[in-house]
């Protein structure tokens, strides 16, 4: 009898054994990293799977000498989910989403009505996370992953994690997931990650007014990410430059940039630019007054500026007065370089990417009262009044720019 | 100090019963309803709701402290054999129905967010017989483990509004009043069975110290669920903002999803997952128990947790009947529309009949 017992108390472990329908063996995974989206003929998509080598990178490196840190395969299918099973009949494990955080898209399908489709119809499958960012590339997707060979960082996946709080930092692309894309389909513009592996490289003397390929670099990796691409309705309309974005989500109430160093021009002597470190010190206020035809948007952002250097050499540091006439000028710069830009959105666009619907959407009582009051038609005719609250925080760490000791002839 | 057991339970115990009956209702499809509904002010909801459900309840409240009875006994004594019969039958169809559908939606949450291989006629019986499994302990334990986990779901379902930080933008809620004030409370009022656990729960009176326990318990149990349920519904808005979230099946578990402590720890979903599938298994455990006790009590059965056994099996064969959610959601609308009215005349029919046999004892006297 107590054998029996026995026996069976040995065989309740093997209840909590059954059930192996959604098994995974973490030898048998392949975790994709980046995906990549092009147009290919007769509405399929060319979808490109970056799988990562966990071998690569780890301790484990010595098994596996000869591997490479990524394998990158492409399949034409009509949508992702079949390419996932599809990529089986190449790849030995299973394609797991479980680690994707990047999805690139060519400009091309980004254009196209289809891009929405694809999208729309992939986050069905439960392995789709919100939280995943999207970048738009000039090139094929394809292409872009392929050129993609950062010389600092051997797995993919630390690549992209790294390159997400850059953004992060320096506020050249704007923050752009799945969930902020499918928030904003009714009109309001959804800013996304714009990127590039090719030159088309050009001049300017204001250091953020790139926009992709453009930035003057000479070796290193040839990707290069700055600026956004302008999505109205599901489908890219257009493009900002770095320094646009930049003030794009600056103009947002909440914004995740909260510093950025940006140069702007000297001025005493305006051929040079003086640099400096601007810190939004808190919400940016927007009030909108909707019973006014057209509508009146007034914004305040409140920043502060850390000067860092002056390459004149002017010391505006020591005279309050030049000081004074520092913080017009740059808040000058500033208010009229973001007027264009609102002005663009209102004229180009047709639409606003700064989340000020949301700011509407409080001034009514229904859905019904604002969904009929059609908020991205009225934008589009609003007078838009920006202000820049601007304090100089600092000159650092030096008291006066250095004197040369001039000699008057020997 | 070690009390004696007697079979019956403690403030605590029963609002932790409460807690789980209907405050654990935001994980499941409950708010994607409400959305349908109330668009982006569909938090505000549940405390309509809960303003309409507490005047019967106030009502059946009242004759449970006059006759210090629970809901079953007062039906038959209030409206004869007969009717008492008829209006116990309908509460118990009612019941089973709701069960049976809340707990085929339970299940395809589990298929379709997590094991999406496994057959669903699996996870069902597995699901239920856990549920019969603690069910069958009797009301005590149902009561004793409810309060063992309540400490940790709560806090662990707060902690996901510090992991989605981040993402929350409360001017999503606006416009505020939604689809307009009057809509969202004829909504609220037709289907105000959602929470119609309300007046369910009294049959449990029998089971709980005296009544004073059963007043303070139920009072706090309602409290924080429809607190509970109106913050969470607000976070999926403010999260996901409106229109996106009227797409969303399960908003609970695409936010577990989202959810991420910092930047490298991002997969937390299973935290999540493991803390509700154990509030799931006492939630049905506490449906089992009600639907057997009410069906013995129409039959006049003593006896009630043989019926246990053949109760869950029922369970899980109507659980089987839709083919997917969007059906299961579909008989969902229709049970609640039936269920409401009936849900909140029962008690106003009961105190009816109390006063007027109350005057004609009186005038007999």
């Amino acid at each position: 009898m107590k054998a029996i017992k026995m026996l069976f108390l040995c065989m309740i472990p093997s209840f909590f054994l059954m059930g192996c329908w959604d098994k995974s063996e973490l030898e048998e995974q392949a975790y994709v990293v980046v995906l990549g989206l092009d147009k290919s003929q007769n509405n399929l998509i060319d979808v490109t799977f970056q799988i990562a080598n966990p071998q690569v990178g780890s301790s484990d490196r010595g098994e596996a000498k000869n591997e490479p840190p990524s394998d990158t395969v492409t399949f034409t299918a009509p949508d992702i989910l079949s390419a996932k099973e599809l990529a089986n009949t190449v790849v030995s494990r299973k394609l797991n989403f479980g680690h994707l955080r990047t999805i690139i898209v060519s400009e091309k399908l980004a254009r196209s009505s289809f891009f929405h489709q694809i999208l729309g119809s992939s986050v069905r499958d439960p392995e789709m996370r919100r939280e995943t960012n999207l970048i738009v590339s000039r090139e094929k997707a394809v292409d872009f992953i392929h050129s993609n060979k950062p010389k600092l960082e051997t797995r993919p996946h630390k690549y992209y994690a790294f390159m997400q709080e850059r953004w992060r930092d320096t506020g050249h692309v704007p923050y752009s997931t799945l969930n902020r894309y499918f928030q904003r389909l009714s009109g309001e513009l959804f800013l996304a990650i714009y990127a590039t592996t090719e030159k088309h490289e050009k001049q300017f003397a204001d250091e953020d007014a790139y926009r992709p390929g453009e930035v003057p670099q000479k070796a290193g990796d040839p990707v290069q990410v700055i600026g956004s691409a302008v999505f109205k309705a599901g489908k890219m309309i257009g493009t900002l430059n770095g320094e646009e974005t930049r003030h794009s989500l600056f103009l947002r109430r909440k914004a995740l940039v909260h510093s950025y160093i940006a140069s702007y021009p000297d001025p005493l002597k305006p051929d040079y630019r003086i640099s400096l470190r601007l810190i939004k010190k808190g919400n940016t206020k927007v009030s909108i007054n909707v019973k006014k035809d057209p509508p009146e948007v007034k914004v305040t952002v409140p920043v502060k500026a850390q000067i860092h250097s002056v390459p004149s050499l002017i010391d505006y540091a020591s005279d309050m007065e030049k000081q004074k006439l520092l913080k017009q000028a740059i808040t000058k710069t500033l208010e009229s370089q973001t007027m264009q830009i609102v002005k663009k959105t209102q004229q180009e666009f047709k639409g606003e990417p700064f989340t000020w619907y949301v700011e509407a959407r409080r001034k009514f009582w229904t859905i019904e009262q604002y969904e009929n009051y059609d908020w991205e038609k009225k934008y589009q005719k609003a007078t838009v009044k920006v202000h820049y609250d601007l304090d100089i925080e600092s000159f650092g760490k030096e008291l006066k720019p250095p004197r040369v000791k001039k000699y008057t002839g020997d | 100090m070690i009390k004696i057991s007697d079979g019956k339970i403690g403030t605590r115990e029963f609002a932790s019963v409460v807690l789980l009956t209907i405050g654990i209702k935001f994980t499941d499809t409950t708010p994607s309803i409400l959305f349908a509904l109330g668009k982006n002010a569909a938090w505000m909801m549940p405390l309509f709701t809960f303003m309409i459900v507490l005047i019967p309840f106030l009502v059946l409240l009242s004759l449970v402290k006059k006759h210090n009875q629970g809901l079953m006994e007062l039906v038959y004594r209030l409206m004869g054999n007969n009717f008492g019969f008829i209006t116990g039958l309908v509460l118990f169809l009612i019941l089973l129905g709701a069960t049976a559908i809340n707990c085929r939606s339970y299940v395809d949450i589990v298929s379709t967010m997590f094991y999406q291989r496994t057959p669903v006629p699996y996870l069902l019986l597995m699901l239920m017989g856990v549920s019969y499994f603690v069910a069958n302990r009797g009301f005590e334990t149902i009561g004793r483990s409810a309060w063992i986990i309540i400490p940790y779901v709560i806090p662990i379902a707060l902690l996901l509004f510090l992991f989605v930080r981040d993402a929350i933008d409360w001017l999503h809620l606006f416009p505020i009043a939604g689809p307009g004030i009057t809509k969202l409370i004829k909504e609220s009022a037709t289907h105000s069975s959602i929470f119609g656990e309300m007046i369910y729960l009294s049959v449990f009176f029998p089971f709980v110290t005296n009544y004073k326990t059963f007043r303070k318990a139920s009072f706090i149990g309602f409290a924080i669920s429809f607190v509970e349920i109106s913050l969470f519904t607000a976070l999926y808005v403010m999260v996901f903002d409106y229109p996106a979230v009227e797409h969303l099946a399960y908003p609970f578990q695409d936010l577990t999803r989202a959810a991420a402590i910092g930047e490298t720890i991002a997969h937390v979903e299973a935290i999540f997952l493991g803390f509700w599938v154990i509030s799931a298994v006492i939630h049905f455990a506490i449906y089992i128990y009600i639907t057997s006790f009410l069906f013995a009590r129409t039959l006049r059965l003593n006896e009630f947790e043989p019926l246990l056994m053949p109760i869950t099996g029922l369970v899980v064969l109507l659980g089987l009947i839709p083919t997917n959610l969007i059906a299961a959601n579909q008989y969902r609308e229709m049970l609640l529309k039936i269920s409401s009215g009936v849900l909140l005349l029962v008690p106003f029919l009961l105190w009816i009949l109390d006063r007027w046999k109350g005057r004609r004892q009186v005038e007999s006297d």
